[in-house]
């Protein structure tokens, strides 16, 4: 029996040899777009655009001014300033601050800071100043990023101006702006962050990229197969050869399961080396691991391309599927944040557990102890699927012969 | 009229891999209302000069023209003119007949009454009228021969150009085929159609015969027939493989042929007759007849490409 | 001429993709469904994140904490650990999000003079324990917790202060620590184009140009498919015009394009109810224009990769990864590293959603959204072109 699963499994490979920009694309494609999406997601969001618009004119409104354009995450807009005088109303100025850029040499304001009117003298009064913070709606993290590093800054810049000048008032010799920020932040309560320390956002995209690599070659290397015999009528071909329906499905699975692997393995060291993300975990486990995943999501490859019938509709079908999974695998947007129904939902897509496996052992370092109800709904639904993959394709044979 | 002159294509060539010469040096000259044979067998770069004939493949080097159109300035002008059934079907296999036809109608501007009419004229022609509403690839092997070559009659081409239209057809549909070629031929379409059957071969008026790249005699296929040296005999005898092996040895004889119960041998001149009989009595084969026969085509064929090989072989290894 | 030749393409094209009504299906709901799909499971902010409380306080104040915790949208407290080690296991297990770990002594600091002048140099006695891996929720969470927990011990301590006033404290000192406790300024936060931070009026705008990548993904394999099928031999020994050819093939996927963008803008106003404050007209022009731009790189990919295979796999990894998570759906273009965004130039999906986004939520015109009209344009014009120049009418 091993001899005619190979013998199939060989066919295929021969065939991905022979297409060399198909087997560039597949070995090297993935590695390619980690890096891409790793970079662009990993990058600070910082210096968002910010425009002060300053109706005090006072040297403490003016230190405001200096100590928010000191900020990392903001870059003070002056041009801007100018220019929202020149519209009638308030409406019209923002629209006009917050519109027009492009997103590569010229992004859009995200936040217009209004200093009120006697700011600087409410606030030596203790009389608490009211500033206008207005985001940006259109960029929302941009624009919510920003909103955060300005009331961070309000507020200890508003503390330090206060207390030097209260203790003056009291006839004291006020402590130093420095002295007062670090007394400021004694006060802010301990956070422990936990297997993301830093908040890296590339620590979060790039092991979904790295999961995802698995899911995706592993689901077009066994539809596009597939598909590909049976557009071209060659399916007729495996039927009259003399192995079973299993056989064939394992003799194609082979080499889908080596390109998956091999993109793995290489998605896994680049993680490591670019972008610094270590395997906490046992790293034998998460390999091993990994090839009872590649079964679970082969079987649906397979069963896609027992449904299309021509490469373009497993094409259109795959797409559809991984947005489908996306969603679900918590790719972009937590699980937890989603409505209970989707929650329950997502159980049943192999991705989610997958991608629950692949964060837990790189960053968290934990084991089966933990894992295994994940493991359990795998193994579930990879009877499931590849049962019904297997009847389908059975059911295909009958037809045919 | 067409003009081939010295033309050149070999593939490959990059990456490593081996150059290929598909045509090496072709002159070839066909006069309107020919019906021209393109024969050889596979490989021999047929395929090669239909493509460059049409336009959509690029010698490598030297000229060719269809009605005074270069194959590669001027492909454009060529289509226009043109009417190409390429080897493979050509036309969508998930359309029906009458939507592939009504594709090609709209490609060559055959609108209104004008397209109907040519379209049931071309069907009772190909007797393609029951399978109007089927798919493509519904068709038979035949049909499909059929159809495409229908497609490339849609526009009233001054030339036509045909790739072995008859290869996996049925010996009826052939005929049918051959039938349509010879009245296209005879209401005076340029027509060239290569094939690698010899009695396809004798029903063209002028026939050219390619081996490697190269034509090695074109001429009529009387004139082909009788640029054969010698002539031939035909052998009927009780063991004819015995015969074969014997007569191998036997000084004088081109070729040997078994052909059926017979052996149809190119000899020297008739006095080897004698010698045959005689190897053949002191073997213990045992002669039922032995008699002149007139040549065919295939054996003029066969015996070109032997020689054309042989020498080839020598010129490569001197 | 070019114009028969164009049509006699297209009807061609359109009867194929009428042939087959699995892909008709998935052309035409395709776009939609992953809309509807993915903005009602992804628009979701971050609400009702699991957290624990560590209580070693035992007081009825680290209660009345919980309780303000409890009783925010983001924050949902699931309940007290007895352990560290009962928390460490239920961040491994993502029973929970966040932790709070209130200490002994939380209850005294926070109800007595003593604990506010403490205060002033020694950390509050509670802390937080967030699981990290996805940043984005961890922020907001962390933000909602500081939030709450300081206004809640600000109240507090506010509360003891009046009573000190009223036990007659000297008023100078009151009001030194009442300013200590308030905020120095207040801010006043306007969100312009989407008052209540919906993320579905983020989402669902950008996600119709994203859905909008299926018909650019499909048009990826038609030359393949002619030269797989062995009609590219027939088609390109006809008269045809090579950008009749292109044109005709493109027209299809032009119009299932419009047709998608009609429906989902119903679907954005009419099930997601996301506000469209642009002219209507320009709306459908500008989302013909991406959809060419679309198609053209489609068509380039095209003509580019001769095998079947290898464009499908070319196109999906083109417009699945970059083009959704590139496209400035998730993660802000603004920000990206230099080279990064120079790379997006020649994804269309980019401008797409500035386009989308603008025009639904801010209401803007051509003359805001210039420039990534003429990305559009040259992405369209040049991919349109560069494919002409490439696809040649032969066969080798």
């Amino acid at each position: 029996m091993s001899g005619r699963v190979l013998n199939i499994a060989w066919k295929d490979m021969l065939h991905l040899w022979h297409n060399r920009t198909l087997l560039i694309l597949v070995i090297f494609g993935a590695a390619c777009e980690l890096l891409l999406v790793g970079w662009a997601t990993g990058a600070e969001i910082d210096d968002l655009k910010t425009v002060v618009i300053d109706h005090d004119q006072t040297a403490i409104s003016q230190g405001l001014i200096d100590a928010l354009g000191a900020a990392s995450a903001l870059t003070l807009n002056e041009d801007a300033v100018s220019d929202l005088t020149k519209h009638n109303t308030r409406d019209a100025a923002l629209d006009d601050t917050f519109t027009g850029g492009n997103f590569i040499f010229n992004p859009d304001n995200v936040l217009v800071v209004e200093i009120p009117a006697g700011f600087g003298a409410q606030l030596t009064a203790g009389e608490q100043p009211q500033v206008t913070l207005t985001l940006n709606g259109a960029n929302s993290v941009g624009s919510t990023t920003a909103r955060r590093a300005a009331e961070e800054v309000l507020y200890t810049y508003g503390a330090v101006v206060l207390t030097q000048n209260m203790m003056e008032h009291m006839g004291q010799t006020p402590p130093s702006a420095d002295q007062i920020v670090a007394s400021l932040e004694s006060n802010h309560p301990d956070v422990v962050v936990r297997y993301n320390e830093e908040l890296d956002r590339a620590a979060y995209t790039t092991p979904s990229e790295a999961a995802f690599v698995l899911y995706i070659i592993a689901i077009m290397v066994a539809a596009f197969m597939l598909a590909r015999e049976r557009e071209y009528g060659t399916f007729e071909q495996l039927l009259v050869m003399p192995q079973r329906p299993i056989e064939i499905i394992i003799g194609k699975a082979i080499p889908a399961l080596l390109v998956g692997y091999a993109n793995f393995i290489l998605v896994l060291v680049e993680m490591n080396v670019v972008f610094d993300i270590p395997v906490r975990g046992s790293l034998l486990l998460l390999l091993v691991l990994a090839i009872g995943y590649l079964f679970v999501e082969l079987g649906r490859g397979f069963m896609v391309a027992m449904i299309a019938r021509t490469q373009n509709q497993a094409l259109l079908i795959v797409m559809l599927m991984a947005f489908v999974d996306i969603t679900f695998a918590g790719y972009a947007v937590p699980v937890e944040s989603m409505p209970q129904v989707m929650q329950a939902l997502s159980n049943l897509f192999p991705i989610r557990h997958w991608m629950i496996i692949l964060r837990g052992i790189l960053q968290k370092d934990i084991g089966l102890d933990v894992l295994w109800p994940q493991l359990v709904w795998l193994a579930a639904l990879g009877l499931i699927i590849n049962g019904i993959t297997l009847w389908f394709f059975r059911r295909s044979l009958a037809e045919q012969k | 009229m067409i003009q081939i002159q010295n033309l050149n294509r070999h593939f490959g060539g990059r990456f490593r891999q081996a150059k290929v010469s598909a045509i090496a040096g072709l002159d070839l000259t066909i006069q309107p209302g020919e019906l021209f044979g393109l024969v050889g067998p596979d490989g021999a770069g047929k395929t090669t000069t239909l493509r460059i004939l049409a336009g959509i493949l690029k010698p490598s080097s030297g000229t060719a023209t269809v009605n005074g159109h270069d194959v590669v300035d001027d492909a454009e002008a060529i289509k226009q003119e043109l009417g190409y059934m390429p080897q493979q079907f050509g036309l969508y296999p998930a359309l029906t007949v009458d939507e592939n036809l009504n594709f090609i109608c709209d490609v060559f501007g055959v609108f209104g009454n004008a397209r109907e009419q040519r379209i049931q004229e071309l069907l009772d022609f190909t007797n393609l009228h029951e399978f109007r509403g089927r798919l493509g690839r519904q068709l038979s092997g035949g049909m499909q021969k059929k159809l495409s070559l229908t497609a490339a009659l849609v526009h009233h081409p001054k030339v036509l150009l045909l790739d072995e239209p008859t290869t996996g057809v049925d010996p009826v549909a052939r005929r049918e085929f051959w039938d349509i070629l010879t009245m296209l031929h005879t209401e005076g379409s340029t027509v060239i159609v290569s094939t690698p059957y010899m009695d396809e071969a004798e029903r063209c008026n002028r026939v050219g015969l390619m081996y490697d790249g190269q034509l090695m005699v074109c001429d009529t296929p009387n004139a082909v027939k009788r640029m054969l040296p010698g002539m031939m005999f035909a052998l009927r005898a009780d063991n004819l493989m015995l015969a074969e092996n014997v007569l191998k040895t036997v000084e004088g004889i081109h070729d040997i042929q078994p052909y059926g119960d017979v052996l149809n041998l190119l000899v020297e001149d008739e006095s080897v007759g004698t010698r045959i009989t005689a190897c053949l009595h002191d073997a213990g084969v045992k002669i039922e007849s032995l008699r002149p026969a007139p040549p065919r085509l295939e054996e003029a064929f066969i015996y070109f490409v032997r020689q054309f090989s042989t020498n080839h072989v020598q010129e490569v290894s001197a | 001429m070019t114009n028969r030749h164009m049509m006699a393409i297209a009807r061609k094209e359109w009867l194929h993709i009428t042939r087959d009504p699995m892909t008709i299906f998935l052309l035409a709901i395709g776009p939609v469904l992953m809309l509807i799909l993915v903005s009602y499971a992804m628009a979701t902010d971050v609400e009702n994140v699991p957290t624990v409380i560590y209580d070693l306080d035992q007081s009825e104040l680290s209660g009345q904490l919980a309780d303000e915790l409890d009783a925010t949208n983001v924050l949902d407290v699931q309940g007290y650990v007895s352990s560290e080690a009962a928390y460490q296991d239920k961040l491994e297990r993502r029973k929970t999000k966040l932790v709070v770990i209130i200490e002994e002594g939380f209850g005294e600091q926070i109800s007595t003079l003593d604990g506010l002048m403490s205060l002033e140099t020694a950390k509050p006695k509670f802390s937080f324990v967030i699981d990290g891996t996805d940043p984005i929720s961890a922020e907001t969470a962390l933000e909602a917790a500081m939030k709450t927990s300081e206004a809640f011990v600000t109240g507090q301590l506010g509360a003891v202060l009046d009573e000190q006033q009223a036990a007659g404290m000297a008023d100078d000192l009151i009001t030194l620590y009442r300013l200590q406790l308030e905020s120095p300024i207040n801010t006043t936060v306007e969100n312009r184009y989407n008052p209540d931070l919906k993320a579905i009026w983020d989402l669902v705008p950008a996600m119709i140009a994203v859905a909008l990548v299926l018909p650019g993904m499909s048009i990826s394999t038609v030359i393949a498919r002619e030269r797989s099928e062995g009609t590219l031999e027939a088609l390109v020994a006809t008269p045809i015009n090579k950008h009749a050819i292109l044109l005709g093939k493109s027209l299809p996927y032009m119009i299932t394009s419009l047709i998608n963008v009609c429906l989902m803008y119903v679907v954005a106003r009419v099930v997601f109810d996301v506000p469209f404050r642009g002219s209507l007209p320009l709306y459908l022009l500008l989302s013909a224009l991406y959809a060419f731009a679309t198609l053209s790189i489609g068509l380039l990919f095209s003509i580019l990769i001769p095998s079947m295979e290898a464009a499908l796999w070319a196109s999906m990894m083109f417009f699945l990864f970059p083009g959704v998570l590139l496209s400035g759906m998730f993660f802000p273009v603004d920000v990206f590293p230099f080279l990064v965004k120079i790379e997006t130039i020649e994804l269309p999906v980019v401008s797409g959603v500035i386009i989308n986004r603008g025009m639904f939520l801010q209401g803007v015109g051509a003359r805001e959204l210039w420039w990534n009209i003429v990305v559009l344009l040259i992405i369209a014009l040049e991919g349109f072109e560069i494919a002409g120049r490439l696809f040649k009418k032969r066969i080798a």
